[in-house]
């Protein structure tokens, strides 16, 4: 997995098997499809989780993503910065997902409508902590913690991703992680 | 600290995600896949395949000009060594040079250099060919990027008067490789003396003999390091061992020296340096840099379990008689004060501790 605490090397090789994977799936290879899936789940889904806060709504956009990959895969030009490529994909359709909430209400489930323990259990967050961290965090510092740590994305990217000054997503990152710190010291 | 909560926010997420793969799996087997045409494609890769292409072109131009004896190499009387020169990315060459610029040899100093040199003859062939396709090997290995890129050149068998213009020389030249294909490099070219002893030690580090001076001379400049650092900063990137060097004292504005014995050109990429820090700095304080008394920026490598590269940014504002200590990371801008905190003037520096 691409992780913040992941070496520059590490980083640097697994990024080139990211580019290599996209390119076997532009071929249609179900093989690397799978491989690509195993590296960076957990990337595509923090990041959908910290912006929607519920991991329903995470699993969907999860689907989403993984199926536009698959489909655009064939457009991928190597620049040695896949990751960006993917988080860019899934931010639009995160979009997506809002607009589409926004205006038909389709995503509008609430916790009080949800019908079987099985669904309910699907939706909420067992772990202490990341709970805390989305209760503790605002949307903003979730998402550049998310992209940062867990998707490996470096906060220049992110803050061309977000379209936001770098020092913004500077200050944003050091307050969530001093927040973290904190609930951290707390729960223990 | 940081990389413990790090550690902690990646396992949590991790606990949580689902496995989808046999839903995703089956719903892509109605997905349309898409491609683009290829005269769209060419387009959209714009400047980056540009460039790369550039450098492909180079390395087939010199395979085949290699395997037809198109390249003609200059015949072995003739060839005279002039200097080493010793190329340092991560991978490690060296290659003799004769009195026309030209190749006599080229052997890799470490496994990555093998990889990158592959299959390639270089003797006889100019040295901005070679370096063309040295640099398109690195390219395409992964170990030069478009972006963020450093590179140590040193150079061994000079005469006294003609150092400062080769380097000056073999600088632009390799600039120019770069700059043709539209990459970006910061360069630090030296003159360099090989002796036993320093080959016996950079054979003792794995490293070669042009790193390993550079890393003597980092630890006679800078005086936070010593000599039981050598191990750790032979370990480093040329991109770190860079940018710890862009704030030794006693370099001038293009951040030479005041020896005529290296040529520095262009800034290191891809990390957070000198102004950046200061700048981040400021913004967590909250002041301008109208409202600072004194103010020093160095950027050192610490050991604290694992090597990090920070940027230690000490200034004293005019309003207040007290000194802030601040770390940031060069890796990734996030900024810490120093651990101990606020100190007053005169208070001493014990964060470089530790190794």
């Amino acid at each position: 997995m691409l992780v913040a605490v992941s070496t520059t090397e590490e980083i640097r090789s697994k990024n080139h098997r990211i580019e290599e994977l996209l390119l076997s799936i532009s071929e249609g290879q179900m093989q690397a499809f799978e491989e690509l899936y195993g590296i960076i789940k957990t990337e595509v889904f923090s990041y959908a989780l910290s912006k929607t806060g519920n991991k329903s709504d995470a699993s969907d956009i999860m689907q989403d993503t993984f199926l536009q990959i698959y489909r655009k895969a064939g457009l991928y030009n190597p620049r040695g910065k896949p990751m960006a490529w993917i988080m860019t994909i899934e931010l639009n359709l995160i979009r997506r997902f809002y607009q589409l909430k926004s205006r038909t209400g389709v995503y509008d489930e609430t916790f009080e409508n949800v019908a079987s323990e099985e669904e309910l259990e699907n939706k909420v967050i067992n772990d202490t902590f990341l709970a805390e961290m989305m209760e503790r965090l605002t949307d903003e510092e979730r998402e550049v913690v998310a992209l940062h740590v867990v998707s490996g994305l470096k906060h220049r990217e992110i803050a061309k991703m977000l379209k936001r000054p770098l020092s913004t997503i500077l200050s944003k990152y050091n307050r969530a992680i001093k927040k973290l710190q904190k609930t951290q010291k707390e729960i223990k | 600290m940081r990389n413990k909560i790090k550690k902690r926010i990646v396992d949590a997420f991790e606990k949580e995600t689902p496995n989808l793969y046999d839903k995703i799996a089956e719903k892509s087997k109605g997905v349309e896949r898409e491609f683009s045409p290829i005269s769209e494609r060419s387009k959209t890769k714009g400047l980056v395949f540009k460039k790369i292409s550039a450098l492909l072109c180079s390395l087939i131009v010199f395979a085949i000009g290699v395997s037809t004896g198109l390249m003609i190499p200059l015949p072995e009387k003739e060839a005279k060594a002039q200097a080493s020169l010793y190329i340092d990315v991560n991978p490690s060459i060296e290659l003799i040079i004769g009195e026309e610029n030209e190749v006599l040899s080229c052997n890799a100093v470490n496994e990555d250099a093998q990889k990158v040199i592959g299959d390639m003859e270089f003797k006889g062939i100019g040295l901005k060919t070679a370096m063309n396709a040295i640099v398109g090997s690195m390219y395409v290995n992964g170990y030069l990027s478009v972006e963020e890129n450093s590179m140590l050149l040193s150079v061994d068998g000079l005469e006294a008067e003609t150092i400062q213009d080769f380097l000056t020389e073999i600088t632009e030249q390799v600039n120019k490789v770069f700059e043709e294909n539209e990459m970006n490099c910061s360069i630090i070219a030296q003159s360099i003396s090989v002796t036993e002893e320093l080959k016996t030690r950079a054979q003792g580090e794995g490293v070669s003999v042009g790193k390993m001076y550079f890393v003597q001379k980092m630890i006679s400049s800078i005086e936070e390091l010593a000599e039981s650092d050598t191990e750790m900063l032979a370990e480093l990137s040329i991109k770190d061992l860079n940018l710890i060097y862009s704030t030794r004292p006693g370099r001038d504005e293009q951040g030479n020296g005041k020896k005529q014995d290296e040529y520095v050109s262009g800034k290191v990429e891809g990390r957070f340096g000198e102004e950046e820090a200061l700048s981040l700095v400021l913004e967590e304080l909250g002041v301008s840099l109208q409202e600072v008394e004194r103010v020093s920026v160095k950027i050192l490598p610490f050991n604290r379990g694992e090597v990090e590269i920070v940027c230690v940014v000490s200034l004293t504002l005019k309003e207040e008689n007290k000194e802030y200590r601040y770390e940031v990371d060069c890796q990734t801008g996030e900024v810490c004060e120093e651990q101990g905190g606020l100190v007053e003037p005169g208070g001493g520096h014990s964060g470089h501790g530790g190794r």
